[in-house]
């Protein structure tokens, strides 16, 4: 099933638009948002999610009205917000058990046979008595990975959900995730470009509430062959580096000199040496181009 | 430091749309309280006559002191909330880790709290100087400004009390980090005040009762006691000896209170809890190893029918209502409650120190003492059920899930019912108990269920509709709490206002009595017809609540309106009219009834009529009128239908020294009809006032007598209203109240103000004792003395007819 977004627009109450006039085509498969802080990439996930309705626009999900038939899509969606919480006093189980009559699981064994295998999968089945709201910060977002499994859901939005699991938690995850996604819709927000480069066969790189790029991982990082440069610099010559070339990123090595990646269709000059590219540079050429140019 | 966090607090609050709506929500009470009680409603209601100054320094020490206990139910989202800010958006991770001392977080936290509250007294000042004298007001009973008394009520009286129950809301938020808990801790300590000044009632105790009163009235009661009308309206209150005991004692608690806080407080980052059940600690790992390929959930049957919904509705309506009765706030009041009503109840069985018997009607009676709790937990829980998503920030993960809204809203409007029903069964076992404890074994567990779960559910029903409906208009429970006391409080205040008619003020409506040999009688019907309509209108508030549901993320007032608009369509649509139609259909009927099949009489009419009653009959007061000598009275009653028939005959004698040539006939408003025994012409005819004046063709000599027949009935009775005074069983008529008298029959204006107004001159209620034509009545009324009676009672097979004198024949 495809998701399709048209001409989509969301200004908020206080003048931020944080989507602007965005479209995209999204199929089945693995769909990774990438984007700062303050990009818009919750407000997007959110609108399409349907708990807010933007100004204009049109989202389409298979036949799906998304922002006339908002039930339809429930039935079928599996949300995870960036930020949640929990009743005090619930555990695990039974919390899993409200959720599953939420999303119309009627029959109690049905529900405790549910529940059971999500708690499993999450690797939460040993804790299921405990209060959640006493679960440590990775351990809640195992939990809210377990509810939103709950319907089998058809489209899966996921916010971030890789913030704050350990390495271990982290691959569970993201096999999770791309088990679940091999027959559905997954779109999944992150920072970390290492989740979208392992997981996502498709991605786009949005900012200030527009879709900068949209290819996929390989696709990206091949176009950029033979542009990527590196060099090791002082300190203090960051700031004339920054001025002639166009620096990407760089970070400190240990004797505290700086190692600086640069594109460039050219070799920029002699010390400078060919690199393989990476997706971080895709996400950088990206925000680059969308930076204003001071005059 | 101190200065710093303290401005901060202050900037806070003058950015917070809630700072302005309490302040505006406390100018109009005090607006209407101190205009009304100057009489600005007098062109529309009764004359608020009265020669006490209604801004004299003890009306005003009376009327703020009356506010602040209303701002009282503030404090927990005033005082609480700012130390409750800090936890509640996780601040207080970040801030304790910031260089002020304790000293400074609690006291700028504190006084930046009362800094706003002393705002709204502010306010509250200025609204009742302004009220006092709006136009319309009657400026014989204000008098000038004295910036005096307000500056005494505040300092004396309010300032201390603000700091006192500050403290004590201020130490309770900050251990539990509950601001629902800083809430009931205001209501246990109303109640508890209440209990104090009742059981020190007894004049012996006045001195400790005026000591032990934290809000200071007792203490200064016990030097204004005895002050006449004058000294009330011109005096100062005095600040002297048990006053300032009294205030300094409470001062000195609030001290304590803070100090206590002070010396507990600690920047940890976990709320004070109780734990009963030390567990012991254990050393917990997880799994590291052992990833999932391959994912099978197992099959299950998903289903979104209506069926499907209902019984979601009824589960989600369990989990939250196990919610209610597990917190400890609603614990609280239900133990509190309990004991007030056993102190109620062991005061119900006393009658003017006669012991009666523990009968039900009187445990019921008793349990009204619960009714402000029931209201209170109402307004309480709906708040915290419709935000519970949204406190928890659970919400967003609730409002994806395929339930229709109207199951989230529904379900906790039937979790406001159980607890409803709950708390109505608390009733009924502190009744059972307090009769079991008194050896009565007769417990009419029917008369129990009858009454508290049906006739007193349906009002409690009508309540937890309106208490949805306005919270889920404001985002802020405390704030919809706040409204919706207001409101409770204020409705059947509006009668002040002119608005007097119960149709027009929500859930308002005749009450029903229950007498153990009439049960509820006719006031059955009359009390569920207002119901229903009032039923009819919550389900239209329901319909209302459906449209400005809030789902997702929250909107703009103007979203909501557009969002209510786009959802009034299909069923809404449908429910809106059908409920619209009954409910309207229903308030004209009753509106009929009251108001043009009858003729109803506003207050102010009534007292207009009471003026030209005075002004036109007043003149024949002492025209010489025959007296009774004999009366024949021919009774029938029907307590079947609830009516009667009578008719009777009067034997009168001229016993003054002169010829009498007219009667003046005062009847009641029954249909009647008079035959003179002796030619005489119907001079004046008064219906409204129910008096003829009839004029003899030949005047009643001295030692004449004259006979009166008369026939009295009542009109016809309808389910809305009642015209007669008959019952079921037990009927008890007295004869003032059917058969005819003469003579002008008083009943005038008593207030000498009000008679001013109306150009009539100062009221003579008590004649001399020397008054010789005063001194020729009985008591009881002065058309007769002792008289030859025979009466003829007639009743239904299972009554028991009684009349004055000794049986004949039965
Ligand atoms: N409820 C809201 N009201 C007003 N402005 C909002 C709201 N939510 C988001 N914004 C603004 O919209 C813009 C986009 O925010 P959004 O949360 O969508 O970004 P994001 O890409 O998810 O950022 P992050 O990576 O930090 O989660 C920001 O400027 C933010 O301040
Ligand atoms: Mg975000």
């Amino acid at each position: 099933m495809k998701l399709t977004i048209k001409d989509l627009t969301k200004t908020y109450k206080n003048g931020v638009k944080a989507i602007d006039n965005l479209n995209l085509e999204i199929g089945t498969g693995m769909f990774g948002l990438l984007g700062p802080n303050g990009a818009g990439k919750s407000s997007l996930m959110r609108t399409i999610a349907t708990l807010q309705s933007p100004d204009s626009g049109a989202i389409q999900f298979g036949d799906i009205n998304v922002l006339e038939d908002k039930m339809a899509l429930r039935k079928i969606l599996g949300y995870l917000p960036q930020s949640f919480g929990v009743y005090p006093k619930m555990s695990a189980e039974k919390l899993l058990d409200y959720f599953a009559t939420l999303k119309g699981v009627s029959s109690k064994s049905d529900r405790a046979a549910l529940v059971k295998e999500v708690l499993e999968i999450t690797n939460l089945y040993d804790v299921r008595h405990k209060y959640v709201a006493g679960y440590s910060g990775g351990m809640k977002q195992r939990f809210g990975i377990a509810q939103l499994l709950l319907n089998n859901p058809k489209l899966i939005i996921v916010d971030e959900p890789t913030a704050g699991l350990d390495p271990a938690e982290r691959h569970r995850f993201l096999n999770v995730l791309r088990e679940v996604g091999t027959n559905c819709t997954v779109i999944f927000s992150t920072h970390i470009v290492e989740d979208v480069k392992e997981l996502c066969n498709e991605m786009a790189i949005l900012n200030g509430g527009r879709i900068l790029k949209h290819t996929t991982p390989i696709e990206a990082t091949n176009a950029l062959k033979g542009q990527i440069w590196t060099k090791i610099i002082e300190r203090d010559d960051l700031e004339t580096m920054e001025a002639t070339y166009k620096v990407l990123s760089s970070n400190y090595n240990q004797d505290n000199t700086l190692n600086i990646r640069v594109h460039a269709l050219e070799k920029p000059a002699e010390d400078f040496q060919s690199s393989n590219p990476q997706l971080d540079d895709v996400y950088f050429i990206a925000l680059k181009q969308d930076e204003p140019i001071l005059a | 430091m101190f200065s710093t966090l303290f401005n901060y607090e202050l900037k806070y609050w003058f950015k917070k749309p809630e700072f302005y709506i309490y302040m505006a929500i406390f100018f109009i009470i005090a607006l209407f309280f101190s205009a009304s009680a100057a009489g600005i409603f007098d062109s529309i209601t009764t004359t608020t006559g009265s020669s006490s100054i209604v801004n004299s320094p003890s009306s005003i020490t009376g009327l703020f002191n009356g506010m602040t206990v209303l701002i009282f139910f503030l404090f927990p989202s005033i005082i609480g909330l700012s130390i409750y800010r800090d936890y509640k958006s996780e601040m207080h991770t970040i801030l304790y880790s910031y260089p002020f001392t304790k000293a400074n977080y609690l006291f700028a936290k504190f006084f930046s709290a009362i800094v706003i509250v002393t705002l709204i007294l502010f306010v509250i000042g200025v609204a009742l100087f302004i009220g006092f004298r709006l136009p319309g007001t009657n400026s014989d009973i204000v008098t000038a400004f004295s910036f005096k008394s307000y500056y005494i009520a505040y300092a004396v009286y309010i300032l201390p009390n603000i700091l006192l129950f500050g403290a004590i809301v201020f130490a309770v938020v900050t251990f539990t980090r509950n601001i629902a808990a800083g809430f009931i801790a205001v209501i246990l300590l109303l109640f508890v005040q209440g209990l104090m000044e009742n059981l020190l009632s007894d004049p012996d105790n006045r001195f400790l009762a005026a000591m032990i009163d934290p809000f200071g009235a007792a203490a200064s009661n016990y030097y204004t006691r005895y002050w006449t009308v004058s000294e009330q309206n011109e005096l100062h209150l005095p600040i002297k000896g048990v006053i300032l005991y009294n205030r300094l004692l409470w001062l000195g608690i609030a001290a304590l209170v803070f100090g206590f806080v002070y010396k507990f407080f600690s920047f940890s980052q976990n709320a004070i809890s109780f734990n009963f059940k030390k567990s012991k600690g254990e050393r917990t790992t997880k799994s590291n190893f052992g990833g999932i390929t391959r994912i099978n959930l197992p099959k299950v049957n998903f289903d979104y029918s209506f069926v499907k919904n209902l019984k979601t509705t009824w589960k989600l309506s369990n989990i939250d209502f196990k919610y209610i009765v597990k917190s400890w706030p609603f614990l609280s009041i239900v133990l509190v409650g309990l004991i007030i009503i056993l102190i109620a109840l062991s005061e119900v069985g006393n009658l003017f120190g006669t012991k009666t018997l523990p009968v039900t009607w009187k445990m019921l009676n008793g349990g009204a003492a619960f009714t402000i709790a029931i209201n209170i937990c109402t307004f309480l829980y709906a708040g915290m059920l419709v935000h519970r998503g949204k406190i928890a920030n659970i919400n967003h993960l609730v409002d994806v899930t395929p339930t229709p809204n109207w199951t989230l809203f529904l379900s906790k409007f039937m979790a406001l019912i159980k607890m409803q029903l709950v708390l109505l069964s608390v009733i009924l076992v502190s009744g059972i108990v307090f009769q079991m404890y008194n050896g009565y074994y007769d417990f009419e567990l029917g008369h129990y269920i009858k009454e508290l779960f049906g006739l007193q559910l349906i009002n409690y029903v009508i309540w937890a509709f309106l208490a949805l409906f306005i919270q889920t208009l404001f985002r802020n429970p405390y704030l919809g709490l706040f409204v919706l006391l207001v409101l409770s409080i204020g409705i059947p205040l509006l009668r002040f206002a002119g608005i007097e008619q119960d149709i027009f003020k929500y859930n308002e409506g005749p009450g029903f009595q229950y007498s153990d040999m009439n049960a509820y009688g006719d006031s059955f019907s009359r009390y569920f017809a207002h119901k229903l309509y009032w039923f009819f209108c919550g389900l239209l508030l329901l319909v209302f609540t459906a449209l400005f549901w809030v789902r997702g993320l929250p909107h703009s007032f103007k979203e909501r309106l557009f969002i209510a608009k786009s959802r009034f369509k299909g069923l809404a649509v449908i429910g809106f009219a059908v409920f619209l139609v009954c409910f309207l259909s229903l308030g004209f009927r009753i509106y009929h009834e009251n108001n043009i099949a009858n003729e109803r009489l506003s207050s102010k009419e009534i007292e207009l009529q009471t003026v030209t009653w005075e002004k036109t009959y007043k003149k024949y007061e002492n025209s010489p009128q025959p007296r009774i000598v004999s009366v024949k009275a021919n009774m029938n009653i029907y307590p079947k239908t609830l009516g009667f028939e009578a008719d009777g005959n009067y034997i009168m004698v001229n016993k003054t020294s002169v010829a009498i040539d007219s009667v003046l006939l005062n009847y009641n408003d029954y249909p009647s009809t008079f035959t003179f025994n002796k030619e005489i012409d119907l001079v004046s005819e008064d219906s409204i006032y129910n008096f003829n004046i009839y004029k003899l063709k030949q005047a009643l000599q001295p030692g004449d007598s004259l006979q009166l027949e008369f026939t009295v009935k009542n009109k016809p009775n309808t389910w809305l209203r009642k015209n007669s005074p008959v019952i079921s069983n037990g009927t008890f008529i007295n004869n003032f109240a059917i058969f005819p008298s003469l003579g002008y029959s008083g009943g005038e204006l008593t207030d000498n103000k009000t008679r001013e107004k109306y150009d009539l001159p100062p009221n003579d209620l008590k004649p001399h004792p020397s008054d010789s034509t005063a001194l020729g009545n009985t008591y009881i009324r002065k058309d007769s003395d002792w008289i030859d009676f025979e009466a003829t009672v007639s009743t239904s097979e299972d009554q028991i007819a009684i009349a004055p004198g000794y049986l004949q024949k039965e």
